[in-house]
């Protein structure tokens, strides 16, 4: 389509016109859509109806303007169903309310915790949206966790739950592989319900530590590791990659653009990373490995973009189940897709949200926690809203698109809310 | 992801996160994320889904809103006739109905350029000549136009959109959709029979200021004439109020309410407007983006509606623009482009999975019932 303009004004009175300038000077979409036909129909007194510039016209208009700046408000009129409670108690098993305190080129290092949250203030919100645990994944090592344990789940261990990690700094020793083994069993005795396994592996973590190559996802070196948490039965809450977009070039074409612009270290395009496709198919080859090990992918398999993949690796891999935390936007924009994934593979799917308390997880709207966050979840897996926003922020924190609800029926809630979670943390459902 | 965010805050405190935001921006291109303009954003959609191209509608098509070749289409950009009946076969398109053929002369040489040497495969409405709105006998002239014009070959009016927003007396004053000056029309096309095809206001962000948080922005900005907002203009909803008051006031005219009823935003409101008025049908030309951007809604819309809605496009034929409507309306596809995407706005559009019996009501059984209502100059009165 052409955009050459010509204003209204320009049109003189019918009868002088000559049919062929007008449309010289009219683009062809105007012309279908009525206002050449006006002009040439006649119109008495017709261009006085442009007389006056009205609000918003082109003078009080930003131009061009820039994507940022840009927070289109939606004309639809659609159902909106607020959730302000889950149908059924849930399992957060992705959460953060804790992390190592020290941290080089994106590794953890040391034993020391920060909390991020009083577990007063975290159980009024919960009873309020019917949440019945929290799973608090990045709980550290050593005395760290230990410290986690004691301030979250032992003074509430039917409502916090808390992973331990791996110790990261310890992982270019010789002895790390049996070290790492008894550091899990240690933390176990201690409390520690399951291994979470950060995005540090396969993208941060190297030969020496925080230098030299990539350390790959599948290196034998952690097979203890992965082995131990199948025999204590610790689910493994692992993160490995992140979306297919932050392997691209951070440019116009990135549908992720404004996300990685706000985090330009969420960029895993060049230098030394491996692709997107090299580190998924290094974790489906530890999951392979260990089918004694319950694995949990979060971010739905750390593939959410692509469920027909997902699928496959679940069909392949019966030790594997995923988890939904700060997927809502990639499952909400495919939501029939979606709705068949977890009506085929409703045994093995968790609720999660990746939530941050504020305000650390303020430069994360869609993860912060708070009654908004849990509603949006809510809205998400029990109605069928359409296009929604996905986290509570001017633009949509991920990507520029809105959602649609997975209207999942009660015998899947049930599932994915908690009896799924229960089942690997070993819990009377 | 949060967590080397969450580790500055806690490390660092605010300065050194300030500090660090800054060393960290600078590393990667700094002015980028300020600079990048709307206009040149052109994000590749990562997910991987099901694609189905519908080459063939899976029954035959009548697209009832077409300007293909019409009155005032210059010669030099009008197709063969021969060509565009190429690209239906293609297609599996029956009929398109050229609705812009004004009157007279010019409706003739459509007739006798695109529709004689194909009546089965072209129709042509008039149009009304707005020029002696004031005088007297505006109505009688009006009237006898139409008679003229379907002696002439057109089976329908067509009622374009600045009725209601542009057409003005000399003296300046709108005129109301619901003028009784054009009952005698309305009244004349529905003893001849011939449908009235009318585009009544346009998209509800039309009539909001042209600002950043317009969702239609860069669509006005490419046309800014098409903006309906300011005191010099009714609202919105007086102009439908006024539309829905004519309908009512002419029971045994057949409207064809284009662009889904010029609500396709608010398909309660669409549902009620047809609840109300029988006489009433609607068509979705160049409203694939709303519909699609709310599946659900628009296929329960679909269901309950299945006898009252018309296949129309409003766009110059092509297999591309065809197969992106059948593509909407047979599969369930999601998170694809609309036609022309993303000139109306940018998000995506979901297929509705129509099942094959309201398939064939919207491909052509229902436009069939309508143009078969033609009674000619013959009826009585």
């Amino acid at each position: 389509m052409l955009h050459t303009l010509s204003p209204v004004e320009s049109f003189p009175g019918r009868t002088e016109i000559d049919q062929e300038e007008v449309h010289r000077t009219l683009n062809r979409r105007q012309w279908l859509t009525g206002i050449g036909a006006a002009s040439l129909a006649g119109g008495a007194g017709f261009s006085s109806a442009r007389g006056a510039a009205p609000p918003g016209s082109a003078a009080e208009t930003p131009h061009p303007l820039s994507l940022s700046d840009f927070q289109p408000r939606s004309m639809l009129h659609v159902a909106e169903t607020k959730v302000a409670r889950a149908r059924f108690p849930v399992i957060d098993i992705h959460t953060h309310l804790t992390f190592v305190a020290a941290e080089k080129n994106g590794v953890e290092l040391g034993e020391k915790i920060e909390s991020l949250a009083e577990p007063g203030d975290l159980l009024t919100v919960m009873d309020r949206k019917n949440i019945r645990l929290m799973v608090d994944l990045t709980g550290g090592a050593g005395v760290g966790v230990e410290e986690a344990i004691r301030k979250f789940q032992q003074p509430n261990p039917e409502r916090f739950a808390v992973f331990t990690e791996p110790w990261w700094e310890r992982t270019s020793q010789p002895d790390y592989p049996q070290f790492q083994a008894q550091a899990l069993e240690k933390a176990h005795r201690a409390g520690a319900r399951g291994l979470k396994v950060t995005k540090v592996l396969g993208l941060y973590l190297r030969e020496k530590v925080t230098t030299g190559p990539l350390v790959k996802v599948d290196d034998l070196r952690f097979d203890p590791m992965w082995d131990a948490c199948g025999s204590l039965r610790m689910p493994v809450a692992i993160h490995v990659a992140d979306p297919e977009a932050f392997f691209l070039p951070i440019d116009r074409f990135n549908e992720r653009f404004e996300e990685l612009n706000n985090h330009p270290d969420w960029s895993f395009y060049g230098k030394d990373f491996p692709s997107f496709g090299e580190i998924l198919d290094a974790f489906h080859r530890v999951v392979a490995r260990h089918p004694r090990t319950q694995f949990v992918g979060l971010h739905f398999g750390c593939n959410a973009e692509n469920l027909a993949s997902v699928a496959q690796a679940m069909d392949r891999l019966p030790n594997l189940h995923v988890e939904l935390g700060a997927r809502i936007a990639e499952l909400g924009r495919q939501p029939l897709t979606a709705r068949k994934f977890f009506d085929k593979y409703q045994d093995r799917i968790l609720f999660g949200t990746d939530a941050v308390p504020p305000p650390y997880g303020n430069a994360t709207p869609q993860q912060v926690f708070g009654d908004e966050l849990y509603e949006i979840y809510y809205r998400f897996l029990e109605t069928e809203d359409e296009y929604f926003d996905y986290a509570p922020a001017p633009v949509p924190p991920q990507g520029r698109w809105r959602i649609y609800g997975l209207g999942l029926p009660d015998e899947i809630l049930k599932k994915v809310y908690s009896v799924n979670a229960a089942r690997l943390l070993g819990m009377r459902v | 992801m949060t967590r080397k965010r969450v580790l500055v805050h806690l490390l660092c405190g605010a300065a050194l996160l300030a500090g660090y935001i800054v060393a960290v921006q600078g590393a990667e291109e700094p002015k980028q994320k300020n600079t990048l303009l709307l206009r040149d954003f052109k994000p590749q959609s990562m997910l991987h889904v099901p694609v189905h191209n519908v080459l063939r509608a899976r029954f035959p098509v009548i697209d009832v809103h077409n300007h293909v070749n019409d009155a005032s289409s210059p010669a030099s950009e009008r197709i063969p006739p021969a060509k565009v009946i190429e690209i239906m076969d293609h297609c599996n398109l029956k009929k398109i109905v050229i609705l812009t053929g004004q009157w007279g002369e010019a409706l003739q040489r459509v007739v006798d350029e695109t529709v004689k040497p194909y009546p089965d495969r072209f129709m042509v409405f008039t149009q009304l000549d707005w020029g002696n709105l004031d005088s007297p006998d505006f109505s009688e002239q009006m009237v006898k136009r139409i008679d003229d014009a379907v002696a002439r070959g057109a089976r329908g009016l067509k009622i374009t959109k600045e009725f209601g927003l542009q057409v003005r007396f000399k003296n300046g004053k709108l005129l109301s959709v619901d003028d009784p000056k054009l009952d005698p029309v309305w009244e004349e096309c529905g003893r001849l029979g011939i449908p009235v095809a009318i585009h009544v206001t346009d998209p509800e962000a039309f009539f909001h200021p042209l600002d950043a948080a317009n969702e239609r922005y860069e669509e006005l900005i490419d046309n800014p004439d098409w903006l309906f907002c300011g005191p010099q203009f009714p609202s919105k909803e007086s102009i439908l109020d006024a539309r829905n008051r004519m309908f009512a006031k002419h029971p045994n005219t057949t409207f064809i309410s284009l662009h889904l009823g010029n609500w396709p935003e608010d398909l309660d409101y669409v549902s009620d407007v047809l609840n109300r008025h029988p006489n009433v049908a609607v068509e979705f030309g160049a409203r694939e983006a709303e519909l699609g951007r709310q599946p659900r809604r628009a296929r329960r819309f679909f269901l309950e509606y299945q006898d009252r809605i018309l296949f129309g496009t409003d766009a110059t034929p092509s297999e591309d623009m065809y197969r992106n409507y059948f593509r909407w309306l047979e599969t369930a596809d999601e998170y694809f482009d609309y036609y022309n995407a993303p000139e109306q706005g940018r998000w995506k559009i979901y297929g509705m999975d129509l099942p094959d019996e309201v398939l064939e009501k919207v491909y052509h059984a229902n436009a069939e019932r309508i143009l078969g209502q033609f009674k000619g100059l013959a009826a009585g009165k």
